[in-house]
């Protein structure tokens, strides 16, 4: 069996591991809980979006916790081995000693000595994520509420019994600007995720050769913990990356969705705005104002019918939206069920 | 067979699928708002009201025709006149006339016949 170990690279790399889990990954923990499970204006019509964002943040602080230990265990275990080859190394110094070579005491030289892994590894990965600019989406609705519809809602509401105004007003308590805000939070998570992955496989890449024994298929400790590094934890930090990309193209996508269907509502209301306020018009200086009346109704029924369509559709789609982050939720768990290893790493206890 | 590959092409399942449910999102959002395309689009194609701007109602007030003026010139709205939210004088005079008229447009709401107008059961 041939083996070469220097226990300072192991050393070295366990605080490498450190640095990512108290840096990188705490900074990341942090700003999941300060800005994605920040769920504020999610009402009306976008109450729905609220779970599944509850859920997915709640599944990544999970992993994160469960990270965050496993990172602990694997800095402890690499400590503990470099402490083993340590001590052997002393035992086997001790051991030539009482054949009669007069060396230095053993704890001289192994205090004396100074860590030949000095600078090799990094101080753990750079993260920084931006928080997320929040920008209100609600202009273009509070503008339909107030200034198209704001002023005549009484006089339409008086004659017709529809209250546009509040009608309109169920939009402006979703606020899809959050769910984007929610969305970019998730893109930093990502960006922070796949650098601390990349940054686990060059710390390898530097413990690899100075800790090598027997061959491939050895099953040697250093075999193993190379395997464990680049096909756990390394693809499971990948994947959690992923997860959140995926989770921010969907919010992304409800953002735009939402946006196109109130761009739309805004064009539609508008529309029918000039059309009520002409008929009203007539029916403000028409001495048969009759003939204008049922124009008038119809006009505001329709409008009416267009809010309440309006607000059944964004309803559906949050409702989708919902059902496309449980899959991608219960997916992601599920792999976590048969895969062993991958996300398994990340497991709490 | 574990590992990056096989996770990577998991993902790329669900990405698959999200994707799918995306479109049919999308898709969903584009109909709605063709029909709402439509249904302006006929609307345009109907006959305007044509109703006469200029006319004074034979039962209205004097101040009428300078309120009809000043709202003309972006000076009132016919919002302001019929809410009595007005300083105006003229405004403030015509608005007692516009709440007999809309008084008398709530009555004849109420009432079979306008009932049967707007298509709701007498």
């Amino acid at each position: 069996m041939s083996m070469q170990v220097d226990p300072d690279y192991l050393r070295g790399y366990a605080e490498q591991i450190e640095a990512d889990r108290d840096g990188a990954l705490a900074t990341l923990q942090q700003f999941c809980r300060e800005h994605c499970d920040n769920r504020d204006g999610l009402d009306g019509t976008l109450w729905p979006a609220r779970a599944p964002l509850e859920v997915m943040v709640e599944f990544t602080l999970n992993m994160a916790a469960g990270a965050h230990a496993g990172m602990s265990s694997l800095a402890y275990n690499l400590r503990y081995s470099a402490g083993l080859y340590d001590r052997a190394e002393q035992a086997n110094t001790a051991t030539m000693e009482t054949v009669g070579q007069r060396w230095a005491t053993v704890d001289e030289s192994w205090e004396a000595h100074p860590s030949s892994a000095g600078g090799a590894f990094t101080g753990g990965a750079q993260v920084s994520p931006a928080p997320p600019a929040f920008e209100s989406a609600l202009g273009d609705v509070e503008a339909l509420a107030h200034g198209t519809i704001g002023d005549i809602n009484g006089v339409i509401k008086a004659l017709t019994g529809f209250d546009l105004f509040s009608k309109i007003m169920e939009f402006a308590v979703g606020d899809w600007g959050r769910v984007r805000y929610i969305g970019e939070g998730f893109g930093e998570l990502e960006h922070g995720f796949r650098a601390i992955s990349r940054d686990l496989a060059q710390g390898m890449d530097v413990l690899a050769p100075h800790w090598t024994s027997g061959g491939h298929h050895s099953g040697s400790p250093a075999e193993l913990f190379e395997e464990t590094i680049r096909q756990r934890w390394v693809p499971g930090f990948d994947a959690l990356a992923q997860g959140c990309n995926a989770f921010q193209q969907e919010c992304e996508a409800l953002a735009q969705s939402y946006g196109y269907i109130i761009g739309s509502l805004v064009f539609v209301t508008n529309f029918y705005e000039k059309k009520i306020r002409r008929v009203l018009a007539l029916l403000l200086s028409a001495t048969d104002w009759r003939k204008y009346l049922g124009t008038f109704f119809r006009l505001v029924k329709e409008l009416w019918d267009v809010l309440v369509g309006t607000a059944k559709l964004i309803w559906e789609q949050t409702v989708m939206w919902k059902e496309q982050i449980e899959f991608m939720c219960t997916s992601l768990a599920h792999m976590y069920k048969i895969f062993r290893g991958d996300f398994e790493v990340f497991q709490q206890g | 067979m574990s590992g990056m590959s096989e996770i990577l092409g998991i993902m790329g399942e669900i990405e698959h699928r999200l994707r799918g449910r995306r479109d049919a999102m999308q898709q969903a959002a584009v109909e709605w708002r063709h029909q709402l395309h439509a249904r302006i689009e006929a609307y345009d194609r109907e006959p305007d009201d044509d109703g006469d701007d200029d006319a004074v109602p034979a039962d209205a007030p004097p101040e009428y025709r300078a309120v009809r003026d000043k709202i003309a010139r972006g000076e009132l709205t016919w919002a302001e006149v019929l809410s009595g939210q007005t300083d105006d004088p003229d405004g403030r005079k015509v608005h007692v006339w516009t709440d007999a008229r809309m008084q008398q447009m709530r009555d004849y709401l109420r009432s079979p016949e306008g009932r049967r107008m707007v298509g709701e059961p007498e």
